[in-house]
């Protein structure tokens, strides 16, 4: 089913921060939403906890509680920092098995396994790829074919070995490492939304870099969390709304960083199937769920399968609601796929 | 599987207590390299290592935060029983460690003969009776820091573990860390300070240190660290941390003390000082002045020595910087900083051995200093080599970073200091208040 362009928003839903550097298919900061907001720079975006309900003291010291959680989870998770524990995997995961804290290796697994359920198209191995791509350094170059071909050769998550009952992973190849960028997020505003809930916080809205949105509870007066799903070429147009209730959302979009060289547009979510820069039919990708590592993880591997890919694959989808926009008749458009109820998705 | 397990001595006295506490010092600036050999050295063989079954007692902030998931990174390590008063918390970790039992009394985990290792990170009033009760059941200890709310308390951990021929580590991380391990090597065995003549150190912060309170428990025993019946104060849960690393630093330990502090600013309940400024002296005329501030955050944490060739800064924050004095010998190294180039506000020379160039410490092969590093610690915190530490001891007799006796030294460092705060008057404190 297609979605034509939505009209402006109705009164009193949120609307989207102004447009930024990298537009933003989904988005919150409402002009009548007045409650306190703290924020943090954390893994490489802002993470915004809006909170309502609680008595001032309590709402903030939560949120700090939260996003200290969210800091902590960066300094273990960072492949760019020295003594993390994905630095640790990346330097010893190839010579032996490397004993991981149970939270970190369930996530390596959970990530695994959506490598399985996707083909591949989500692959958390992918980073001997980004790197030679040169998103790492932020300057992105293409490179020769032979070298996408041998940095393939470290490449995928099936070369990654389990022991569940040691807690350990190892890598069944020299030089592959792995990056939880397409998942650590989602995995820390889960980790946050938990915080709140355990100071009591019964309503708040946490988001990373507007791209992974956690919803706790309602708003104060019971109604659904809403955001605007916007058009990714033109933020200012919201193409439909979609609710929420102690769910997360995620979005990848075409929009997202990229470079241009010899006139050809390469964005920076690597397909780890071809080794080359997806070049995906969907402008964006939402994906609704309970966890937001799930629909962190989702969006991306959807968006990479493009149009067609992502109507097969979600056709079996259950407790996950998705939301594609793309070009049709010339004209942006959204389309819902996935596990809906006609009154989550007030259009 | 063969299994070996070398313990300490068991006629070891508690002279030699002592002394291998000292001479472990001493070696241990020595011995980075074997620091990192230490760590997974050969991570092909972490599958066979000797497993160790472990209790977990104080499963909040710092114990599942922290410690709890640096000891399950360690290979071996089986989680067989947790014990938290606060069921939340209890529950929590039990989902990380299904095959481990809860319990909400910590004696009752004593009783588990199955039980070789137990980690301790409650408020600082429970220390000593869970680590006391653990070492007379015969387990190996790990207890946070500070050692124990009262000298008292802290002298028969220390009596015990020599009692029962345990294992007893104190939560000082840094002793296990890679950039002040360099910073001992650099201040002892390179003397690029001279000789050192004052110590600053600080830990500044600008929030209520006040933990926001969840529904089902009560203000005092969330936020234990801001009332006095549970609480050494801002000295104990931060300033031990460096006074520990002064005394390691100094291979001494303060003989008086003088200080002031107050509530003057938190107005909210709280019964212990939201400011701290003391003074401790040291053999020779040594000495540490120590602040610790709610209020502002400038200088962060940090210690810094001055010595008459150099001033060596330290932080686990920022890393390390050195300031050579305008007169004091040019060393070779110095003249090709890792870190870059930097002049004092009066133009001394200096030297940064910033945290870029203190992490690359690291890495095998990185000279900062005149320092190789051969091993591979890369991917290790503190904490983790902390915890590496310790079950490497227990499984193989090698001493531990941090021993009871170097835990026990800062806590009477730092009760004695709150004694002279409360008294507003100097504090002697004699080799009779150090002994054990």
């Amino acid at each position: 089913m297609s979605l034509g362009e939505e009209e402006r928003p109705q009164a009193g839903l949120l609307e989207s921060p102004p447009p930024s550097e990298e537009p933003l298919a989904s988005a919150i900061s409402p002009s009548d939403f007045h409650h306190p907001k703290v924020s943090r720079a954390a893994m490489g975006c802002n993470f915004d906890i809006y909170l309502a309900g609680l008595d001032y003291d309590n709402i903030t010291g939560a949120a700090e509680q939260a996003l200290d959680e969210i800091s902590r989870i960066e300094n273990r998770f960072s492949r760019f920092i020295e003594d993390s524990d994905v630095t640790r995997i990346n330097a010893y995961a190839s010579k032996g098995w490397v004993r991981l804290e149970p939270r970190l290796y369930h996530l390596i697994r959970y990530a695994a396994d959506i490598s399985g359920k996707t083909n591949g198209a989500f692959d958390i191995t992918c980073a001997p790829l980004v790197g030679l791509w040169g998103f790492y350094a932020n300057s992105g170059m293409v490179p020769d074919e032979q070298a996408i071909r041998n940095a393939m050769e470290s490449v995928g998550f099936a070369h990654i070995l389990f022991d569940d009952e040691e807690s350990m992973i190892s890598f069944d190849r020299e030089g592959m490492e792995i990056d939880l960028g397409a998942i650590g997020k989602g995995y820390a505003i889960d980790e946050a939304a938990d915080t709140l809930r355990r100071y009591g916080v019964e309503h708040a809205v946490i988001s990373g870099g507007d791209s992974t949105i956690y919803a706790i509870g309602s708003t104060e007066t019971g109604e659904p969390w809403r955001f605007h799903i916007s058009d990714p070429y033109h933020p200012e147009t919201k193409l439909c709304t979609v609710e929420l209730r102690n769910e997360a959302l995620s979005t990848s979009a075409i929009t997202e960083q990229f470079f241009i060289h010899e006139g050809k547009r390469y964005g920076h979510i690597l397909d780890p199937r071809t080794g080359y820069p997806s070049e995906t039919d969907i402008l964006s990708s939402t994906v609704i769920c309970a966890s937001g590592m799930a629909s962190d993880a989702y969006s991306t591997a959807i968006f990479l399968m493009g149009v067609e890919g992502a109507r097969k694959f979600c056709s079996t989808l259950k407790d996950m609601r998705v939301v594609l926009t793309f070009i049709e008749n010339d004209k942006t458009v959204c389309e819902r796929l996935g596990d809906w109820n006609d009154a989550d998705f007030p259009v | 599987m063969k299994r070996t397990i070398a313990f300490q001595s068991s006629d070891m006295s508690r002279r030699d207590f002592i002394q291998g506490a000292a001479a472990i010092a001493s070696a241990f600036g020595l011995s980075l390299s074997e620091i990192a050999q230490a760590q997974d050295a050969n991570p092909a063989a972490s599958r066979d290592v000797r497993p160790v079954n472990v209790a977990f007692i104080g499963v909040g902030a710092q114990g599942f935060g922290v410690d709890f998931k640096r000891a399950m990174n360690v290979p071996g390590v089986r989680m067989v029983a947790i014990c938290d008063v606060y069921e939340p918390n209890l529950n929590r970790a039990l989902k990380d460690a299904p095959n481990a039992t809860g319990y909400k009394d910590y004696r009752q985990v004593m009783d588990r003969k199955d039980v070789e290792a137990v980690l301790i990170a409650t408020p600082i009033i429970w220390h000593a009776p869970i680590a006391i009760a653990a070492l007379e059941s015969g387990k190996h200890v790990f207890s946070e820091k500070m050692m124990a709310y009262t000298i008292e308390d802290a002298r028969r951990m220390a009596q015990a573990a020599i009692k029962n021929n345990r294992i007893l580590q104190i939560g000082h991380q840094r002793k296990s860390s890679i950039l002040y391990n360099h910073g001992w090597d650099l201040i002892r065995n390179k003397k690029i300070c001279g000789v050192v003549t004052h110590i600053r150190a600080q830990w500044n912060r600008n929030s209520s240190w006040r933990r926001p309170v969840p529904p089902d428990t009560t203000d005092k025993f969330w936020n234990w660290r801001l009332y006095k019946e549970t609480s050494q104060g801002l000295l104990a849960e931060l300033g031990s941390h460096q006074i520990q690393v002064v005394n390691w630093y100094l291979e001494s330990r303060p003989t008086s003390v003088v200080g002031l502090g107050g509530i003057d600013y938190w107005k909210d309940g709280r019964t212990v000082n939201d400011n701290v400024e003391v003074l401790y002296e040291y053999p020779n005329g040594i000495k540490l002045n120590y602040t610790s501030l709610t209020t502002n955050q400038f200088d962060g944490y940090a210690e810094q020595f001055m010595g008459k060739d150099g001033t060596l800064i330290v932080s686990e924050g920022t890393g390390g910087q050195f300031y050579r004095e305008p007169n004091a010998p040019l060393l070779d190294w110095m003249k090709h900083p890792v870190g870059g180039k930097l002049t004092g506000e009066h133009k001394e020379p200096g030297l940064l051995l910033d945290p870029s160039a203190t992490k690359k410490l690291n890495k095998s092969g990185v000279k900062v200093g005149e320092m190789i590093i051969n091993g591979d610690v890369r991917g290790k915190d503190d904490y983790q080599l902390e915890m590496d530490n310790f079950f490497n001891s227990i499984r193989t007799g090698a001493p531990v970073a941090c021993t009871a006796m170097d835990g026990f030294e800062a806590a009477v460092a730092v009760i004695k200091a709150n004694e002279a705060i409360a008294k507003k008057s100097r504090v002697v404190i004699r080799d009779s208040d150090y002994s054990i």
